[in-house]
């Protein structure tokens, strides 16, 4: 297993976690998910005794044949979870300096991509910007887990944000709810976000959203006067840092303060990422 | 208001205002590019600011663009000028100065005089004279003077001779100064500017207009602020104004107080031995005539003076006069010598002693020698036209007319003034001795016969008339009948003609028309006539008051040699005279006199001439025009020091530059308030 994203200290370190959604999962898996019903599945569960109703395709034809007896072969349901990451992949999450924040949305991607299929669990992945550029569809095998951190290594910020229009496109893909962990830098308005998020809190998706922000976005750096420019649509405007430092401050702070009330209010888990943070740390909120 | 650049190459530098403009627009700060990930939030942010710094910018513009104008205008030299005809920089000017040197400008204005403060004003005008400039000095008094024949380059010389002039006590004759100075400015080239250092006196200047030519500039500099307190004898004048001998004389002294407060006063009257005091009580901005009687003078001449309690301005507080009391009446007879009408009047003139016969000739003219009275009997029209001139100037005239005269006779002397008119030719008419005309008294109370009234003098309409002229009654009010014939036909009216008086006789006096001017009251009624209604006019060396500034003359009866003349200040020294020979004889002139009072000419040591030199009244009046008045002619400063930069103009470079700097100062704190937010 070969990936920028995933070095082999990272994958050591990861022994210690273990993905768990915090909602009940349909079904169980081998002890990890319990699951609330026994259901057609490709995996042996146990035998029992036919009841009229049952399904006649469910007896076990060759325990009739050796004990005359009808019982049926039940299978455990498919209940391991699903984790959908979503991630972010526009021109402004290349801003950060030498790691910027696709880099490192990318990592605890990688990371959580690993932790969930070492789980048995199914993960997917997303990479967009105004459109959906990469679609990686839920997958538990290594193979797969090869395939998404390929997608994450070739990934690269380039495009405007229009993340509820990304979220609002990818919802016809995701055929099974779960856990939709969304990374981005929420340069949109909350508001139609949390629009566009309500099908998925509607189906019970378990929504964590993850705002990842460098310092410099945080705090300005003191630069003079500058023009800044912006990496996505490349508008400039000119201003002394110092003239503004305040406001803008005052102004991001308002912004996070108002997605996570929005988060609180919808039950979505709303975690600011700021760069400069290793993000393992991130997985406190995520797995156990 | 106007401004001259003198760089006016440097014009095309205004291009620069523009300057400030662009560099707000166009040379914008370039600031180091910085990639970040979303600019929305600074947007945001700046667009917020931007209502706070842009009127910032705008004002910061604006003073930059104020910044460049003033450094541009510093550049371009301007001179500022307060009215932009007196604009000539480049121009050498001729500048003359009417400096008022009348009475009037000796009152003290505070601490110092008017005089000593339009010495200064016109002082700076002088010093703010360039080379190449020409000027000269007119003062202005009862004769304008001017320093120099004509505008001249030395103005040392003009500053030398205005530190030694002097105040006079003359009137100012404004009109004719200003006259002068224009009859100098009206050959010179360049700029031309006439300046009036005055206090522009009311009584002086009020009527003051002069044509300005329009290349001419006339700048006022009015001085004399304060009005002092002051009391003036403004006149002394007689009544009668020419006395005879024995006659009682009214004295009447015209006072008026300028001031604004009410006044007590005394009024001393000196005529020879006799001394006379009045008291009297004036209001604010009053004028009285307050009156001494003196009895009968002998006949010669009597200098008197009055004077009241001194104010501030002792110089019209006193008075100088002389009575020349004359021995008898000079009345001129025009008419057939052998007349019975012309017999009768001279014997029986003569026969008084009163009065001096003399036969007129038929001529008269304004200023000539004139007659207490004229008497004509008959005349021409000519001749009566003569004598209505006589009249009219305030003689008295007695006229008989003839049988046949005609109302263009009665026009001749009266004109239209008298609307008596006679329909017929004057008509003699004769009666007899049985059935005479008999005469009565029309108006008693006529002053001819208050010598009547107690019966010692005869009775005026006593007497037989066989003789008289048919003349229809007068309807006229203003004419006023003494005698009449019992039918209403006038014998003896009079009535004012012009300034003076026209007697009418229609009562024959020849031998065979009646005894009436054998009567007794024939003598005192023709005498009382006379004296009762004489001339008022001047008669000849009449002039009883000069003003100082004036030049007196005599001339003597007969020949006599300058050393043998002598004229003196009455209680001072002689003055300079000289003798001029004219066709009439020698005649001796005096210099200008500068002093009041009463100035004697001496013939061999003998007083022969009293003259008498008086405070011109007209300055007693310290009031001032309007100031508005005065601009509404002539273009006013306040001071004589304002005349340079009225000339050169006042170089502003120095608060443009101080402008600037102010300016730079407020960039400064637009800057820093800018950056402190």
């Amino acid at each position: 297993m070969k990936s920028r994203y995933l070095q082999p200290d990272d994958i050591q370190r990861l022994e210690r976690y273990a993905f768990t959604p915090r909602t009940l999962v349909d079904g169980h898996f081998a002890g990890r998910h319990r699951s609330h019903v026994a259901g057609p599945s490709t995996e042996f569960r146990d035998y029992r005794p036919y009841v009229p109703g049952d399904d006649t395709r469910q007896v076990d034809w060759r325990v009739y044949a050796r004990t005359d007896r009808y019982y049926l072969r039940t299978h455990n349901q498919e209940t391991n979870t699903v984790a959908h990451l979503v991630l972010d992949s526009s021109a402004s999450m290349g801003f950060g300096g030498k790691t910027t924040k696709l880099d490192y949305a990318s990592r605890f991607a990688a990371a959580l991509a690993f932790l969930v299929v070492r789980g048995k669990d199914t993960v997917s992945l997303q990479c967009f910007d105004r459109e959906i550029r990469t679609f990686i569809p839920p997958g538990s095998t290594p193979a797969h887990l090869q395939q998404l951190l390929r997608a994450l290594d070739e990934n690269e910020p380039r495009g405007e944000t229009a993340l509820a229009a990304a979220l609002e496109r990818s919802y016809p893909l995701l055929n099974r709810k779960g856990a939709l962990v969304v990374c981005s830098d929420f340069f949109d308005d909350p508001g139609a976000i949390f629009t566009a998020l309500n099908p998925y809190l509607h189906r019970g998706f378990e929504v964590h959203l993850y705002h990842i922000l460098a310092p410099a976005e945080l705090q300005l750096t003191d630069r003079g006067l500058a023009t800044f420019v912006d990496m996505e649509n490349r508008r400039r405007v000119i201003a002394h840092t110092r003239n503004i430092a305040t406001a803008y401050t005052e102004a991001m702070e308002a912004h996070i303060r108002n997605l996570r009330d929005l988060a609180r209010r919808r039950g979505v888990n709303y975690t600011l990422a700021r760069t400069d943070r290793h993000h393992f740390q991130l997985f406190d909120q995520l797995v156990h | 208001m106007s401004l001259t650049f003198l760089n006016v190459l440097l014009w095309p530098l205004l291009g620069l205002a523009i300057l400030p403009l662009l560099i707000h627009l166009f040379a914008r700060a370039r600031p180091p590019a910085v990639p970040f990930s979303s600019v929305a939030f600074i947007m945001r942010i700046v667009k917020r600011t931007q209502r706070i710094k842009r009127p910032r910018d705008w004002l910061l513009w604006l003073i930059r663009t104020a910044v460049v104008l003033l450094l541009i205008g510093f550049f371009l030299k301007p001179l500022w000028f307060a009215h932009p005809r007196l604009a000539a920089p480049h121009q050498a000017q001729t500048a003359v100065i009417v400096m008022d040197a009348s009475a009037s400008m000796a009152v003290m204005d505070g601490a110092q005089s008017r005089w000593a403060t339009a010495s200064a004003e016109a002082s700076a005008i002088l010093g703010g004279l360039g080379e190449g400039d020409r000027a000269n000095i007119i003062w202005l008094r009862s004769r304008p003077d001017a320093v120099f024949p004509a505008p001249g380059p030395n103005l040392r010389f003009l500053r030398d001779q205005l530190r030694a002039a002097e105040v006079t006590h003359e009137r100012g004759q404004p009109q004719e100064a200003l006259r002068v100075a224009l009859d100098m400015l009206r050959d010179e080239e360049g700029s031309k500017r006439l300046y009036i250092v005055s206090d522009f006196q009311t009584t002086n200047w009020q009527d003051v207009r002069v044509p300005t030519p329009p290349d001419v500039t006339v700048v006022t500099i009015p001085v004399g602020e304060s009005l002092p307190d002051n009391t003036a004898i403004r006149r002394v004048h007689l009544d009668p104004p020419n006395p005879i001998a024995g006659e009682d004389i009214s004295i009447y002294v015209d006072v008026a107080n300028y001031s604004d407060r009410p006044v007590e006063a005394a009024l001393d009257l000196t005529l020879g031995a006799l001394r006379q005091r009045e008291s009297l009580h004036m209001e604010p901005d009053e004028e009285q005539t307050i009156a001494f009687h003196v009895a009968a003078l002998s006949a010669g001449s009597h200098p008197l003076s009055v004077q009241m309690d001194e104010d501030a301005f002792p110089a019209d507080n006193r008075r100088f006069d002389v009575i020349r009391v004359r021995p008898a009446l000079r009345v001129g007879v025009h008419g057939e010598a052998l007349s019975g009408m012309i017999r009768s009047w001279t014997r029986a003139l003569r026969a008084t002693g009163w009065f001096t016969v003399e036969p007129w000739d038929g001529e008269w003219a304004p200023g000539q020698p004139a007659y207490d009275a004229l008497l004509c009997a008959g005349g021409d029209t000519s001749t009566l036209a003569a004598a209505a001139r006589y009249v009219r100037e305030g003689g008295l005239l007695l006229w008989a007319p003839a049988d046949g005269d005609d109302e263009a006779k009665l026009r001749a002397v009266t004109g239209n003034d008298w609307a008596w008119s006679w329909p017929q030719p004057l008509q003699a008419q004769q009666t007899t001795t049985e059935s005479p005309f008999d005469l009565q008294v029309s108006e008693r109370d006529d002053p001819v016969f208050t010598l009547f009234a107690d019966g010692t003098q005869g009775d005026p309409a006593r007497g037989t008339i066989l003789e008289r002229l048919l003349a229809p009654a007068p309807a006229e009010s203003g004419l006023h009948t003494l005698l009449r014939y019992v039918d209403d036909v006038p014998a003896l009216l009079h009535g004012r003609l012009g300034q003076g008086r026209l007697i009418w006789w229609n009562i024959p006096l020849h031998s065979g028309a009646g005894d009436w001017a054998e009567q007794l009251a024939f003598l005192p009624l023709l005498s009382e006539l006379l004296l009762q209604y004489r001339a008022r006019l001047p008669l000849e060396d009449a002039r009883r008051s000069f003003e100082p500034g004036d030049t007196l003359t005599w001339r003597p009866e007969q020949d006599v040699l300058l050393a043998d003349v002598q004229l003196e200040r009455v209680g001072g020294d002689t003055k300079p005279i000289v003798r001029r020979e004219t066709e009439d004889g020698p005649v001796f002139w005096s210099e200008p006199v500068a002093q009041t009072g009463i100035y004697r000419w001496s013939m061999y040591g003998t007083p022969v001439h009293d003259q008498a030199v008086n405070f011109p009244a007209v300055e007693s009046d310290f009031r001032v025009m309007d100031p508005a008045t005065v601009d509404a002619y002539w273009i006013p400063i306040a001071r004589g020091h304002d005349s340079v930069a009225l000339r050169a103009g006042l170089e502003i470079w120095k608060y443009l530059l101080i402008g600037v700097l102010l300016l730079s100062v407020c960039e400064a704190f637009v800057l820093w308030e800018g950056r402190r937010r």
